[in-house]
């Protein structure tokens, strides 16, 4: 064919080349196709951790108990339901609602946070240190003051013993369960104040559902 | 031209409508498969997920779980409900560690997975392939619904459940792939065959035509069916056929026309050549007493009119030749024998050397083996000069022995340009000498006569000067 056309030495390079496209592309096709298929697992692999939607929602068995924040046995916030002060057939919760001292012109809001606050100070009941429950907030004695304020939708709780020097952990449990326990919900934050000062404001991001 | 030995049409059509067939079958055949494998996947995660999620969607619990049997009755309740097929249930909660079965842990569950799902409030899946088993792992946290807050529990539930089904479903379905894929491919022969033989039959119709027009039958056509490329191919070959045919044929009555004329003027000439010839020899007889110019008048005229009557001769010997009208008539005959009265009829016995074999035979035709001979010898004669020596031989060839005759003279050879023309006819080697003593048709007749006899001849100059002619000729002559 070469030698009938005489032409330039690349027309032959070029023709050569045209008549090895469609040789090469049937190549490349069959060599896709083939490792296409080879790409193909047979066998269930493994994979990454993947996102697979909402948690279980479970609800208590004690729907209106007094929610308090511990530390678990593996360092982690852990709550703990007890009975009273949101059961409506419990006569000790009323009481305590009641004998908790305000003069406050909310007091019906803030002496629930008061009473709450106060048990988590007493420390975990028995049941709970069973399940390996404790706390990180220093020891309270009986009677110690906990007064609490709204300002707007913040809470301000106020201790007698100081606040700036708490662990963590123990900012975490006070705040967490001070946020939980008001009547006026939501509450925007929390700030705790002793008579070394207060806390910088914050929310219970722990446990947020 | 060919760069590489190309395969046939047919190898190329069946495999171009096997590649496609592959290409599509197997695309089609992962396509399917991919989305099939990954949605039975999908569902198993997604069923067993949210049957978990079920089960502990509004479960009242008591916080904190102060037993892990507790933990274990949650798991076991969880496990009885499973779906899609049995897993077992692990649980977490704080250092505590409970199952549905007997082991308080997992050794499948990944720390990534446990990480996950305690930091993030989300369930959460992972596969994992342990011992070439799969398994679908997964982690359910539990949060609290308390007075419309989310709190997070700190219990974590994960479910472990082993992929056997999936897989052998997944397995299942690439047998079906290649199962369904294989016989397609074998069934695509079938359309590549159809397709190369309506292709390749017309290709070889026409093969066979253009075989037959080269062996000389220019009537041959080809069947022109349907309306396609080929068939429009077919025409043309057919009109082509046809013009050549037409062509060649004009040529071969004009050239017959031609040899006809020659042979008529011949022959024509041959009747007036006759009564000249009489009378020349008469005028010969009585030149002796006729004064001298006319007598040399006389002489040549009867000279050239012997010339006249031997162009003649030639030129009815070729036409019959054209005519292929002449005939062979062999005989076996003593090579020695029958070259001894050629040289002795013409009294060239002294000039001539010859080697020949005793009691060699052959079987050829004397006539014209001794026109032969005698023009080759008179040749050099003429134009070489003596010695001339014949040399006699015997060759074996594949297919019989064939009998070659040299001549070979010494004198100055023959010119190279000359060569390749000697055998021509009129062809005259020195173009000055215009008028020699032959007719010009010596060796054309020749040439003819040896290869009615089914030989060749061949001319050529010896390695010491000289021309050879080389006569070879099968050793029996067939008619």
């Amino acid at each position: 064919m070469t030698e009938r056309t005489a032409g330039h030495p690349a027309e032959g390079a070029i023709r050569r080349l045209r008549r090895a496209w469609p040789a090469a592309a049937a190549a490349v096709l069959a060599a896709a196709a083939v490792a296409g298929c080879g790409s193909l697992p047979t066998r269930i692999q493994g994979t990454d951790v993947i996102e697979a939607g909402q948690p279980a929602v479970v609800t208590s068995d004690r729907p209106n108990g007094t929610l308090l924040f511990f530390i678990g046995e593996n360092g982690r916030l852990t709550p703990a339901l007890r009975e009273g002060l949101f059961d409506s057939d419990d006569g000790n919760a009323e009481g305590g609602l009641i004998g908790g001292g305000g003069s406050e012109s909310d007091s019906g809001y803030l002496l629930p946070v008061t009473f709450v606050m106060s048990r988590l100070l007493a420390g975990p009941a028995d049941a709970e240190r069973a399940a390996g429950l404790h706390t990180a907030v220093p020891f309270s004695p009986k009677g110690s003051e906990v007064k609490a304020e709204y300002t707007g939708r913040q809470l301000n709780v106020r201790f007698t013993f100081p606040v700036t020097e708490l662990s963590a952990t123990a900012r975490a449990q006070l705040v967490c369960t001070a946020y939980h326990a008001g009547l006026r919900r939501p509450v925007t934050a929390v700030v705790l104040l002793g008579p070394d000062g207060e806390t910088e404001p914050a929310r219970c991001d722990e446990t947020d559902g | 031209m060919k760069r590489f030995a190309p395969l046939g049409l047919r190898t190329r059509l069946i495999a171009g409508f096997l590649l496609v067939a592959a290409i599509s079958a197997l695309t089609t055949a992962a396509l399917a498969y991919r989305e099939a494998r990954s949605a039975v996947l999908r569902q198993t995660q997604d069923t067993a997920v949210a049957s978990m999620r079920d089960v502990l969607d509004r479960r009242p619990i008591r916080l904190p779980y102060t037993r892990s049997t507790d933990l274990s009755a949650e798991c076991r309740d969880i496990a009885r409900l499973a779906k899609p097929h049995p897993w077992a249930v692990f649980a977490e909660y704080g250092t505590m560690r409970a199952s549905s079965g007997n082991s308080g842990t997992s050794t499948v569950i990944t720390p990534e997975l446990r990480k996950a799902a305690h930091e993030a409030p989300r369930a959460v899946f992972q596969r994992v392939v342990k011992d070439g088993t799969p398994y679908l792992t997964f982690g359910m946290p539990a949060v609290m619904d308390y007075r419309g807050e989310r709190i997070g529990t700190g219990a974590v539930f994960y479910g472990v459940m082993a992929m056997n089904t999936e897989q052998t479903t997944i397995d299942a379905m690439v047998l079906a792939a290649r199962d369904g894929a294989l016989p397609g491919l074998a069934i695509s022969v079938i359309p590549a065959l159809l397709a190369a033989r309506s292709v390749l039959r017309p290709v070889r119709d026409m093969r066979r035509a253009a075989r037959r027009m080269g062996e000389g039958r220019l009537d041959t056509r080809i069947e022109v069916k349907g309306r396609d490329e080929l068939a429009e191919l077919a025409r043309t070959f057919n009109e082509t056929a046809g013009a050549l045919e037409a062509s060649v044929q004009e040529l071969q009555q004009a050239e017959a026309r031609a040899r006809r004329f020659a042979a008529d003027v011949s022959h024509e000439l041959r009747t007036p050549l006759a009564g000249m010839l009489a009378v020349t020899e008469v005028l010969d007889e009585d030149a002796a007493r006729l004064d001298p110019d006319t007598a040399a008048a006389v002489r040549l005229v009867s000279a050239e009119t012997g010339k006249l009557a031997h162009l003649v001769d030639d030129l009815m010997e070729i036409s019959r030749f054209d005519a292929r009208a002449a005939e062979l008539h062999t005989d076996e005959v003593d090579m020695a024998e029958t070259i001894a009265k050629t040289l002795e009829r013409r009294h060239w016995l002294e000039q001539v050397h010859t080697d020949v074999p005793d009691g060699l035979r052959a079987r050829l035709d004397p006539r014209r083996f001794d026109v032969v001979l005698a023009n080759l010898v008179g040749n050099a004669l003429r134009h070489g000069g003596g010695p001339v020596r014949i040399r006699v031989y015997a060759e074996a060839r594949p297919g019989g022995p064939w009998l070659l005759t040299e001549v070979a003279d010494s004198g100055p050879g023959i010119a190279p340009e000359v060569l390749p023309h000697i055998f021509d006819r009129f062809y005259k080697a020195d173009a000055a000498r215009t008028r020699s003593a032959g007719s010009g048709l010596g060796l054309a007749i020749t040439l003819e006569n040896v290869r009615l006899h089914g030989g060749t001849i061949r001319a050529a100059n010896g390695p010491y000067g000289g021309a050879v002619f080389t006569v070879e000729m099968p050793w029996e002559a067939r008619t």
